[in-house]
């Protein structure tokens, strides 16, 4: 009596349905969605078109100094008269790009490595001992707190937002690997995968007909709250005053905030901090609700309760739940492992 | 004559699932008396599994919920028992031992834990320190929390009747060894050998036929009004099957309660019941004494079902199966649910439901032993091939 | 089934074997990052520049060499204790002594915070899954998980602590203290020393820089928590529990979170590299003299200046304890979790 058409594997609903699915049934990754598209829309124009939103240069320096907010200054002024909302607005697209650039960085080198640490994995072939080592080297960068050794790299990179950028991304794509790894992992072995491989598919093409296909979904969808966690990363490296200088041609948020609270000022105008402050909390919260939300199905155990609650099929007390079984098997555990890995780095 | 235990009269659960609604349980009424053991049969998926769960309220609600009807349990209808009350009934009034012995253990707690909770329950109950509802003479109280008194201002009340600090204190106060004793004792029951070893194990060192002697023990220590075993015994190897059922079979005579025995083997409710209910498709279509509903099935469902049946009772000739397939619940078909596989399906079937009907004119419509089915042409059934 | 408690210390002492070729290739790593473009001419001219030419023939003596030498006399010394000197002569590993108990106190306080406090919100947003005290418990914790460590301090430094009336620097309301520093930590230092109104003023202290570093790894915890109660809740024995008679705290407290704690003390131990990571920004801005503070010195934060030999052994420390609370999740796990054999 169940409906065929509802069967809820993931591979039998698209990524689309799927992403809809998730924001249906969860307002509050809904709201983030929103946001995310405003948040992006914004910056698009600012980059595009910035008289249409940023009523001064960046270093404009205007009579009114350190007003408060007002109609002419929306975030106030600084001590020469800056206008605090044009220079957030013009980080906004620097600070996204970052955000982008470094997880999609650690997405490409993480991602690949962890496709072959998780799906070569033949013990005595070469590829085999390239699984391994790559295993064992994430294993020591997993083992640095992120933001530290993203730190002392910039120490040996220098200044600026190029070497912060990729000093981040050295310390970030670990994490993809171990990501990766473990959804290779669950795929790998999977009924379907088993099928096509007895039937006499070559590895190769079972690698990327099934494997990187079924991969994709939870990478694309990590990879979503992952731009909010780089964007948090990059502004504390900013903020500690290695990665960009402010005031300058091009405002980044967390310099902004570290410059105004470090001058002092921060007390008497509290818009000073709260400004770019509250720039980086609304573009992060934003990708962390749609995240979130989404993380539900990436989550081997979440996504059980979730394909439980979304899919139409017998009724749960006439249908006893196979997946109940409470020891996780080998495969799971691995993915539950790299999630709570991934979890793990959250703060910066 | 006494009152039921149970009493379920006219009970519809629905399941709501997405845009559909899947008609689970449709009107149905079943009568339980104290130490009467009643069977329900009837193939996957036909409500049996889930009228078991709802009599506890059991069901996670929502997907569930119960539409109407009544589930007096002792006099006190528990579909209107508000949820934070419903941990008073269950435990020491009713009890349950699950399909799935595997799952149904908390893998973190030693053997020795999971009963000791279970008779600590009870004995909390009895003391009077905890609300609960296990005698048919103590009416529900809604105005009072479930948790009454404190223990001290238990122990003061009770010095009152009795005058000795000394007595009450030893009667309430039970030592970690009297619980084991009593674990051991319940052990026993269930014919455990070398009880004083599993006491100490993890229920992933058991195996399965041992983990349903302790879902048995566990369920019988809280000496609950009401057992309902829902297909105690579907999980387990076939020996073990037999093994646990043996067991159930002796525990019957030995525990003073009623129970309620879910399954979709014939055999074993033949065996195990008093009575026997069949149900179709979220119906129950047939009911009455087991040797008189297993001799002269009088709904074509039943008589189609122990025809099906792989064993003792028909001795020759091929397997036979029943035409059609169980009808999808979120769509049920109109009047009586088996008509579109029945050979005596005329078009009044389709009409109202038939009701559950006393046959052979029995003038008596309550009460027990009386055998019923829902057919409007149960006098045929018996001439049916 | 190997549980004994001969096979919890072979259990042990094998994840501990297993720690060595980690630690080592961390130090290997650290070792190169640290001496990737730096030669010893430049080097040294930064260590003339600040310390005077005395010293300038030691330093080029030291960093000429090539660099397998190098890592070779780092590694001996650091075997035998010791972590080198910076610029100025002060000795890191004597920081370090100091420092690193300061810091533990500090993670230890707000996961302590996040345990108490995250654990049951989890069982909350589980409990009222995809309803209203779902969205409330979620917003919180991705508020914190959206919160830069940086700007919650200076918020809670700047406006939080005067209005509630804490102290927002240091661990002490005075510099000197009139009694002895065993552990160097602040509240147990106090403890020790049975001195009742420090010991007051030493928690006062921690309460903010803890609070903030536990709200802003609050969302590990809860989220996994939250995670693991959704997996366990619809699980036969949590039905059994319930129709024991239990009520529901009991039901959802003692068997159902006492499972789902299994897979949360993993990434509670995980979280120590957030949480550490977190202490640089927050015991700079709280003048919390830990490791932390120390960290944010000498990597070069506020412009101060370098220290070589300190930014190496504060990565080294920091990728250490990263490992050991892995270690530590994984001998809990193995104790919370009677199916794990030990042997």
């Amino acid at each position: 009596m169940a409906q065929p058409s509802a069967a809820p594997t993931r591979r039998a609903s698209g990524r689309i349905a799927v992403f809809w699915r998730v924001l249906r049934a969860n307002r509050l990754s809904l709201a983030g969605f929103v946001l995310v598209v405003i948040i992006g829309a914004t910056a698009l124009v600012v980059l595009a078109a910035p008289h249409l939103l940023v009523p001064y240069g960046p270093l404009e320096e205007s009579s009114a100094r350190n007003a408060a907010p007002s109609w002419s200054h929306l975030f106030g002024t600084d001590n020469l008269g800056r206008d605090i909302y044009s220079n957030v607005m013009l980080a906004l697209p620097l600070d996204l790009g970052i955000g982008f650039a470094i997880a999609g960085a650690s997405l490409l080198i993480g991602g690949l490595l962890g496709l072959i640490a998780g799906f070569y994995n033949t013990p005595g072939t070469i590829l085999g001992y390239t699984s391994v080592a790559i295993l064992r080297v994430t294993d020591i960068f997993l083992s640095f707190p992120s933001l530290i050794l993203a730190l002392a790299l910039t120490r040996v990179l220098g200044l600026g937002v190029g070497p912060s950028v990729l000093a981040i991304t050295i310390t970030w794509w670990p994490f993809y690997v171990r990501l990766v790894r473990g959804e290779v992992l669950s795929v790998k072995h999977l009924p379907y995968v088993n099928a096509a491989r007895a039937a006499g598919v070559s590895e190769n093409r079972i690698l990327l007909r099934h494997v990187v296909r079924n991969v994709l979904e939870p990478v694309i969808v990590y990879f979503t709250l992952d731009v909010g966690t780089v964007l948090v990363t990059y502004s504390t490296i900013g903020y500690i005053g290695v990665a960009s200088i402010y005031p300058g041609p091009q405002p980044e948020w967390g310099a902004m905030l570290a410059f105004y609270q470090q001058t002092g000022s921060a007390n008497i105008y509290p818009w000073l901090v709260l400004a770019p402050g509250a720039a980086i909390f609304i573009t992060v919260f934003a990708f962390s609700l749609l995240g979130d939300g989404l993380r539900d199905i990436l989550d081997p155990r979440t996504r059980r309760a979730f394909v439980r609650a979304s899919a139409a099929h017998e009724p749960p007390a006439e249908a006893p739940s196979a997946a109940a079984a409470p020891a996780m098997d080998e495969r799971e555990s691995d993915a539950t492992g790299a999630i709570a890995a991934t979890e793990a780095r959250s703060a910066g | 004559m006494t009152d039921p235990v149970l009493d379920i009269q006219h009970l519809e659960i629905t399941y709501t699932v997405g845009a559909g609604t899947f008609y689970a349980v449709s009107d149905v009424s079943l009568k339980i008396y104290p130490r009467q053991v009643v069977g329900i049969v009837g193939e996957t998926g036909c409500g049996k599994s889930t009228l078991a769960q709802a009599i506890p309220r059991l069901l996670p609600e929502p997907p569930a919920s119960i539409g109407s009807g009544k589930i007096v349990f002792r006099g006190t209808d528990l579909v209107q028992v508000p949820k934070r009350k419903l941990p008073m009934v269950r435990g020491t009034g009713i009890a349950m031992i699950f399909q799935e012995p595997l799952n149904s253990l908390n893998p973190a707690y030693r053997v020795f834990d999971q009963i000791a909770e279970s008779i600590r329950i009870r004995h909390y109950r009895e003391m009077g320190w905890v609300k609960s509802f296990q005698g048919g003479e103590v009416p529900f109280d809604y105005s009072k929390p479930a948790l009454t008194t404190s223990v001290g201002g238990a122990l003061t009340r009770s010095i009152v009747p009795d005058g000795a600090i000394e007595e009450a204190v030893r009667d309430r106060l039970r030592t970690r060894s009297e619980y084991r004793e009593e674990v051991l004792r319940y052990l026993r029951l269930v014919r455990i050998n070398d009880p004083e070893t599993i006491l100490n194990l993890y229920p992933h060192e058991l195996s399965g036929g041992m983990r349903q002697r302790i879902m048995i023990a566990m369920a019988l220590s809280e000496k609950p009004s009401l057992l309902i075993a829902d297909e105690p015994t579907s999980a387990l190897d076939v020996t073990i099957q037999a093994q646990v059922l043996t067991l159930m079979k002796e525990l019957i005579d030995e525990v003073d309660a009623a129970i309620l025995f879910i399954s979709h083997d014939l055999g074993v409710i033949a065996e195990t019941a008093d009575e026997i209910g069949v149900m179709y498709a979220g119906r129950l279509v047939e009911y009455g004494p087991v040797a008189e509903v297993f001799r002269s099935p009088r709904h074509p469902y039943t008589k189609a079902l122990l025809r099906a049946a792989p064993s003792r009772y028909k001795s020759d000739g091929p397997l036979s199966t029943i035409p059609g397939s169980v009808p999808n619940l979120s769509r049920p078909p109109p009047g009586c649910r088996f008509h579109p596989r029945c050979g005596l399906a005329r078009p009044v079937c389709r009409g109202e439901p038939p009701p559950l009907a006393p046959v052979d004119g029995a003038a008596e419509t309550e009460g027990r032993g009386v055998h019923r089915s829902a057919c409007y042409f149960a006098e045929e059934v018996p001439g049916l091939p | 089934m190997g549980r004994s408690l001969s096979d919890l210390f072979v259990f042990v002492g094998k994840r501990l074997l297993q720690l060595i070729p980690v630690l080592l290739g961390v130090i290997v790593l650290t070792f190169i990052v640290s001496h990737l473009d730096l030669s010893a001419s430049t080097l040294c001219h930064e260590w003339y520049f600040h310390a005077g030419a005395n010293t300038l023939s030691n330093c080029e003596a030291k960093y000429g060499l090539p660099l397998p030498t190098q890592f070779w006399n780092y590694l001996t010394s650091l075997v035998h204790g010791n972590w080198g000197a910076a610029v100025s002569g002060a000795s890191v590993g004597a920081e370090i002594d100091v420092r690193l108990p300061a810091t533990i106190e500090l993670v230890l306080a707000s996961l302590f915070l996040m345990i108490v406090i995250g654990i049951p919100l989890g069982v909350v947003a589980a409990q009222y899954s995809g309803r209203f005290g779902d969205h409330i418990v979620r917003v919180f914790y991705l508020s914190g998980w959206a919160t830069p460590t940086y700007l919650g301090a200076v918020l809670v430094a700047i406006f939080v602590g005067p209005w509630l009336g804490l102290p927002t620097s240091g661990e002490y309301s005075t510099v000197i203290v009139p009694f002895p520093q065993y552990t160097h930590m602040s509240v147990v230092d106090a403890i020790l020393a049975l001195n009742f109104p420090y010991t007051v003023d030493a928690i006062d202290h921690l309460i903010l820089p803890a609070s903030v570093l536990a709200f802003i790894n609050m969302g590990i915890a809860t989220r996994m928590t939250r995670a693991s109660m959704l997996e366990v809740l619809p699980l036969d024995y949590v039905r059994s529990a319930r129709m024991k008679g239990l009520g529901e705290f009991w039901v959802l407290y003692k068997h159902a979170l006492r499972n789902a704690l299994i897979t949360t003390t993993t990434v509670l131990g995980l979280t120590a590299g957030g949480l550490l990571a977190g202490t640089v920004v927050i015991e700079e801005v709280f003048d919390w003299p830990g490791i932390g503070q120390y960290a944010y010195t000498v990597i070069g934060g506020g412009g101060s200046s370098p220290n070589f030999d300190g930014a190496i052994a504060v990565v080294v420390i920091f990728a250490i304890a990263v490992v050991v609370a892995n270690l530590a999740a994984d001998i809990l796990y193995g104790l919370l979790d009677p199916r794990v054999d030990w042997r």
